[in-house]
């Protein structure tokens, strides 16, 4: 795990109280934040769960949990805390509880003060390969076994569960009332958050993977045969569409002011006309390596002032691990590797 | 690769869809087919391994007789292997045509079963038939196992335990009864030879060698495995090509004795013949020359006129051959 300076991707150095750069004793280097779990490289597919004692929570794929001190890199359990299965999906949290998915089957929820304890098991036919959204004490989240699922957060006990047809890789986006969400089965779903009720169905060409997104009543998503739709959210008919990529689009749209910024496994990255779906920006840019991870939107804040947003793709090749592009513009900014 | 991997990834869905959503089901449909279509280049390379066989003692004669001229072993050698209609590398062919074909089964069964979100993302463009996504994800476990990580014992049912322990010694057990059906009788006169300790080690080499493998892969494999091995088992002996007096001496299937067959005293005689012909031929080879067809003539002075007179040259040839491989028919 490393902690990147979104201006510059260099790795972010230790400083100490003073803020003095920490170095490393044995080469007087300085000393970076980050830290190897020991374990092998791959086995990291989570984001970081922040926690509110500025303490990171990593979930890994070989059934442990490992804190890491925000500030300092610093691991106090290296052993971590053992878990009941292997871990794809993002955890989640609220005031009481860590909310984990497995990848064989199985949502638990862990006392998030001693991550050990687990409060309630809910059981599932299959993995779970996606964070769970929570919304006033209820936990939806999609599951291999072809189920989007309603739980209550507190108790563990199912509200409602809607069968769609395939594999439910994504995260359901909650808008006006109703989830939306794709599946394997070659379809976009709107459903209703009360009762699980498929409210408006539409077929697509290929595999839907990443989560949809909604704004402005229009649903963005994209294929596993890397076509891009826009959709309008109450009947879900076609606004527009496009094949935009030669590969499968596994990462969710990232849809900004102007434009929808999807990435693909055959490793482009497109600015398509968020009105019209044109192909924008002079075509795709070509990183080369599989894009598999979301794609993520960098804005300026104070403590890290941009001169303009950024979109940083990740990849799978250790030559191009995070490349970082103008939102507006798509200019390449830097690459880090490793 | 992928031009033989998504239609045994297809396949094997189907299978799976076919045989009520049982995943060992499939692979055992999947392995026997796949077996049985490769049945005739199992039997071309057989069929090979065993002219290979009869040819060897002579060969051993050659190399000894020749031992001071390598041009003239390598002449008789070659012209040996015409005489017996073998090819040396006969037997290769088959096995190189059959090495894709299993590598994309054993491919096959690793991508349907994907156990990692990369696997499964990759498994979004293998199928070759719509619809069958709604498969995804295949039913991984089995008897308590998870199907896609190698055996871990102390699992959770005594079943799972059990199965545990058993695949990889059923993988270690048809792995040996193959290798023992399969390999090749050794003579009681060359048992002291390289080749018969090469074989000898084989059969114990194997064995432990998948069984570190049945440890090591996923158990879907360990099941490739076992049927694989079962399958060979049953073809070699439908084939008659088992040697199951290796194994058990005077077995009777059918009402016959199962042996090794023994070379008739017409064989040996027409053996002998053969490579008096071929001892003649290439002693009468001036020194330097590389095979008959260049005793005959072809040096590079005279390379066109040899050219023209090739077909005279092998026409005799194969009247000749004509007339031993009718001699062998009667």
């Amino acid at each position: 795990m490393v902690q990147i300076d979104p201006r510059s991707g260099g790795e972010i150095q230790l400083r100490d109280e003073e803020g003095n750069i920490r170095v490393v004793p044995e080469t007087g280097e300085p000393r970076s934040w980050d830290f190897q779990d020991g374990s092998h490289p791959e086995q990291f597919y989570t984001a970081p769960l922040t926690l509110k004692d500025g303490k990171l929570l990593f979930a890994n794929y070989v059934k442990k949990l490992v804190e890491v001190d925000l500030i300092a890199a610093r691991v106090d359990n290296p052993l971590g805390v053992p878990i009941f299965d292997a871990v794809v999906a993002d955890p989640i949290a609220d005031e009481n509880h860590i909310y984990l998915g497995y990848v064989n089957k199985n949502l638990q929820a862990l006392d998030i003060n001693s991550p050990s304890v687990v409060i309630w098991t809910f059981e599932t036919g299959n993995g779970i390969w996606s964070e769970p959204l929570l919304v006033n004490g209820v936990l939806y989240f999609g599951a291999m076994d072809h189920y989007l699922y309603a739980v209550n957060a507190d108790n563990g006990r199912m509200i409602w569960k809607t069968e769609l047809g395939g594999a439910v890789a994504s995260t359901p986006v909650l808008s006006g009332g109703a989830l939306y969400i794709g599946s394997f089965a070659r379809k976009v779903f709107k459903i209703s958050q009360s009762t699980g009720e498929i409210l408006q169905e539409r077929a697509v060409e290929d595999w839907v993977w990443g989560s949809p997104v909604v704004r402005g009543g229009v649903v963005y998503t994209a294929d596993m045969g890397g076509n891009v739709y826009a959709l309008n959210s109450d009947d879900l008919s076609e606004k527009w569409r496009i094949k935009a990529a030669n590969g499968g689009i596994r990462p969710s749209p990232l849809v900004t002011d102007e434009h929808v910024i999807v990435g693909a496994r055959s490793g482009e990255v497109i600015w398509l006309d968020r009105q019209n779906g044109a192909i924008a920006l002079e075509g795709a840019r070509m990183i080369g390596a599989e894009i598999l991870g979301d794609l993520i939107l960098v804005e300026s804040n104070e403590l890290r002032p941009l001169n303009e947003p950024l979109v940083i793709v990740t990849t799978v090749a250790n030559d191009n691990l995070l490349v970082a592009y103008s939102a507006t513009q798509g200019v390449k900014m830097w690459v880090y590797k490793r | 690769m992928d031009i033989l991997l998504n239609p045994f990834v297809t396949v094997l869905a189907l299978l799976y869809q076919i045989l009520g959503n049982n995943i060992v089901l499939a692979i055992t449909a999947l392995t026997v087919v796949i077996r049985l279509a490769t049945s005739p280049l199992l039997l071309q390379q057989q069929k090979s391994t065993e002219a290979m066989q009869v040819v060897q003692p002579h060969v051993k004669k050659l190399q000894e007789k020749y031992k001071n001229d390598r041009d003239k072993l390598a002449a008789a050698q070659m012209e040996l292997y015409r005489e017996h209609g073998v090819s040396p590398l006969g037997g290769c062919l088959p096995l190189l045509i059959q090495m894709p074909i299993l590598f994309a089964l054993y491919g096959s069964i690793t991508y349907a079963l994907g156990s990692t979100p990369f696997q499964v993302v990759d498994m979004s463009r293998r199928f070759l038939i719509p619809g069958l996504e709604s498969l995804i994800p295949l039913n991984k476990t089995w008897l308590g196992l998870d199907l896609t990580h190698p055996p871990t014992f102390g699992g959770v049912s005594t079943i799972a335990t059990i199965a545990a322990i058993t695949l990889p010694v059923l993988v270690m057990l048809t792995t040996w009864l193959q290798s023992k059906l399969t390999m090749p009788p050794i003579r009681p006169e060359d048992k002291d030879s390289p080749a018969a300790a090469t074989t000898r080690s084989m059969t114990t080499i194997m064995p432990l060698m998948f069984g570190f493998f049945a440890l090591s892969f996923s158990v879907g494999i360990s099941i490739y495995f076992i049927v694989s091995n079962v399958v060979g088992i049953v073809q070699y002996t439908l084939l008659g090509k088992a040697h199951w007096d290796q194994l058990l001496p005077g077995l009777k299937i059918g009402g016959k004795v199962i042996s090794k067959k023994e070379p008739t005293a017409e064989q040996l005689r027409e053996h002998d013949a053969i490579l008096k012909r071929v001892t003649d031929k290439v002693d009468q080879m001036p020194r330097g020359a590389t095979s008959p067809a260049l005793a005959a003539g072809r040096t590079p002075a005279r390379a066109e006129e040899v050219s023209a007179k090739t077909k005279s040259i092998t026409a005799p040839d194969k009247t000749e051959n004509s007339k031993l491989n009718g001699n062998k028919k009667k």
